[in-house]
């Protein structure tokens, strides 16, 4: 079985899960196309395929794939899209102003968690996870699966980043459960697979074990900084390889 | 028939409102088109219970969002919109009853207002909360409050004497004869709880004013064993009653002639669909454009054109998508005498 993935930075973790261990289980071959950040975004639909739009791009899907500079799917068997965005952040917006902790300041605005996981599928829409995902769409029927972006390791909260406030929040099994079924109204919508974070990762419902974020691998190979906490390292990547596998 | 559609100052507002007065709207199904022609219009309308950011318009109102300035959902009756400011405002406690349903919980004062109801008693009960929270301060807000009347038959809970906002059992929840008893409000009693409502906001903002409009929209069952066309006309007609003697006695209370504009005899059938008894858009825009032109408000709403317009012709009858338990008795079959012949 041949497996395409498409993502951004966070594809590091699958790449050098295959490089230390090995292919897994029942695929004989994965092709790579991936951009840093948001560069995905200069991919457009034509003649069948993705091809980018910005010379930027152009190269590192040349890279990360050993040589193709645009995405022609007639030799993929299945599909996934890692990362690109498909994050609990979506969350920050949201619960900025809402809250699913009862008996809280009537600063924030109570709403019920099945609120809470539409209002995280509405958002998702304008990821770029889901745009890639349409223009997949657009080009071929095969099996689509969407693995988020990792949940942070729990040091993220020693940044001091407003945007990271709202993973302060008690009710953090709510919240994982919210982001989930987010996820899983968007996958329906579109008629693919989600592929949740392997549970073992998972520390306290919405961080991942500091563990996976040590020696994390980037695009280029590179090991990220030590105060990097939203990668994660190659044992994270076999995990979630075992997650795929699961769902064919 | 032109002539009918020639009238002029059918309303005389008793104040000065503008885009920038703040309203607030609640009331029966009918009261959501006035809740989105004020937003259309750029006018100040409250909404004390904002839905979360970048959910889809279509999200926002399934989840009750943006429907009314707080999530109540329909208040069919005066006597239940007295109940939730009793409530907001500490005078009573709620009842300690929820119904579930395949695992989900539903608050039985306003069963709809989840589209799959609640995970837990405490989810609901915080959400409640939140809407009892909301209706204060909107009470606090509001310089203008729109309340339409929809029914004067009700159910209450023969124990406690709580106000459900329709019959238990029809959709959601389970009717028990014991407990769950009709009342057809008269006109004392609708007059007596208006005035009770009224007190209570103003308890909270003294400078509050009413607008009080009668929703052209048909009973669509009756227990009360008259002819629903009996039944209609008596609840109408009290309704109607009880708002114009109030505007008449009290300087803080106005009427806006919702109802006669769809529902006198001028007009025939012609705002209503097929069904003959949602109103069609064309009816509210009509309803809407004396409403702003009264008050000078650019009128932004489609107009209706007069040459369009023929006896027993089709006007446009389109309806709008407009959340109404009360439709969902035409789905009630029933253990109870329900008459909804017409």
């Amino acid at each position: 079985m041949k497996c395409f993935v498409l993502g951004d930075s966070h594809i590091g973790a699958l790449r050098s899960s295959i490089d230390n261990f090995g292919l897994p289980s029942g695929i004989e071959e994965v092709t790579f196309y991936a951009g840093p950040s948001a560069s995905m975004a200069d991919l457009a639909v034509r003649d069948g395929n993705l091809i980018p739009t910005s010379e930027k791009l152009s190269r590192m899907l040349s890279y990360t794939s050993g040589g193709n500079p645009f995405i022609d799917f007639k030799s993929a068997d299945i599909i996934v899209i890692h990362g690109l965005s498909l994050s609990i952040s979506v969350c920050s917006r949201i619960l900025d102003k809402n809250t699913i902790e009862g008996g809280q300041s009537q600063s924030l605005n109570y709403i019920t968690l099945a609120c809470l996981s539409q209002a995280i599928a509405d958002n998702l829409q304008r990821r770029l996870a889901i745009h890639v995902l349409k223009m997949v769409r657009q080009v071929t029927n095969k099996p689509i699966f969407l693995s988020q972006t990792p949940f942070p390791d729990a040091r993220i909260n020693n940044l001091k980043d407003k945007r990271w406030d709202f993973l302060k929040l008690d009710y953090k099994e709510g919240l994982y459960h919210a982001f989930n079924d987010g996820i899983k109204i968007t996958s329906n919508k579109y008629g693919v697979k989600s592929i949740p974070q392997p549970e073992c990762t998972l520390v306290d419902h919405i961080y991942t074990d500091s563990m996976f974020s040590k020696d994390s691998q980037g695009l280029a190979g590179g090991i990220h900084d030590e105060s990097d906490f939203g990668h994660m390292n190659q044992h994270y990547g076999s995990l979630v390889w075992g997650g795929i596998i699961a769902c064919l | 028939m032109r002539e009918s559609f020639e009238m002029r100052d059918i309303w005389s507002p008793k104040w000065p409102i503008t885009t920038k007065t703040p309203i607030a709207t609640v009331g029966s199904c009918f009261a959501q088109h006035i809740s989105k022609a004020l937003q259309m219009h750029g006018c100040n309308w409250i909404n004390g219970e904002q839905g979360p950011s970048g959910m889809t318009n279509e999200s926002l109102r399934a989840y009750n969002y943006g429907v009314f300035s707080f999530r109540t959902g329909n208040i069919y009756t005066i006597a239940l919109l007295k109940q939730w400011l009793h409530w907001a405002l500490d005078k009573e406690q709620p009842p300690d009853e929820y119904w579930s349903q395949n695992n989900r919980f539903y608050d039985p004062f306003r069963p709809e207002i989840e589209p799959c109801g609640f995970i837990s008693t405490d989810e609901l009960l915080h959400s409640r909360q939140q809407t009892l929270y909301a209706i204060r301060s909107v009470l606090e807000k509001s310089n203008i409050f729109i309340f339409t009347l929809g029914l004067t038959e009700g159910w209450i809970n023969a124990d406690n004497g709580s106000i459900y906002p329709y019959c238990p059992g029809t959709q959601r929840g389970t009717y028990d004869a014991g407990s769950h008893k009709y009342k057809n409000y008269n006109y004392q009693e609708l007059r007596r709880d208006l005035l009770s409502i009224i007190s209570l906001a103003k308890s909270v903002n003294k400078g509050l004013r009413f607008l009080l409009t009668v929703s052209p929209v048909p009973l669509i069952a009756t227990a009360s064993n008259q002819h629903i066309l009996v039944a209609n006309q008596y609840s109408k007609s009290v309704l109607r009653s009880v708002a114009g003697d109030l505007a008449t006695v009290r300087r803080d209370v106005d009427y806006f002639p919702s109802y006669e504009l769809i529902a006198s005899h001028p007009f025939g059938d012609r705002f209503y669909d097929s069904n003959l008894r949602a109103v069609t858009d064309d009816g509210v825009a009509w309803v809407m454009r004396h409403f702003f032109s009264a008050l000078n408000i650019n009128a932004k709403v489609p107009v209706l054109k007069e040459k369009s317009i023929k006896l027993h012709g089709e006007v446009n009858k389109t309806v709008s998508d407009t959340v109404c338990e009360e439709e969902l008795l035409s789905q009630f079959e029933g253990s109870i005498s329900i008459n909804k012949e017409l």
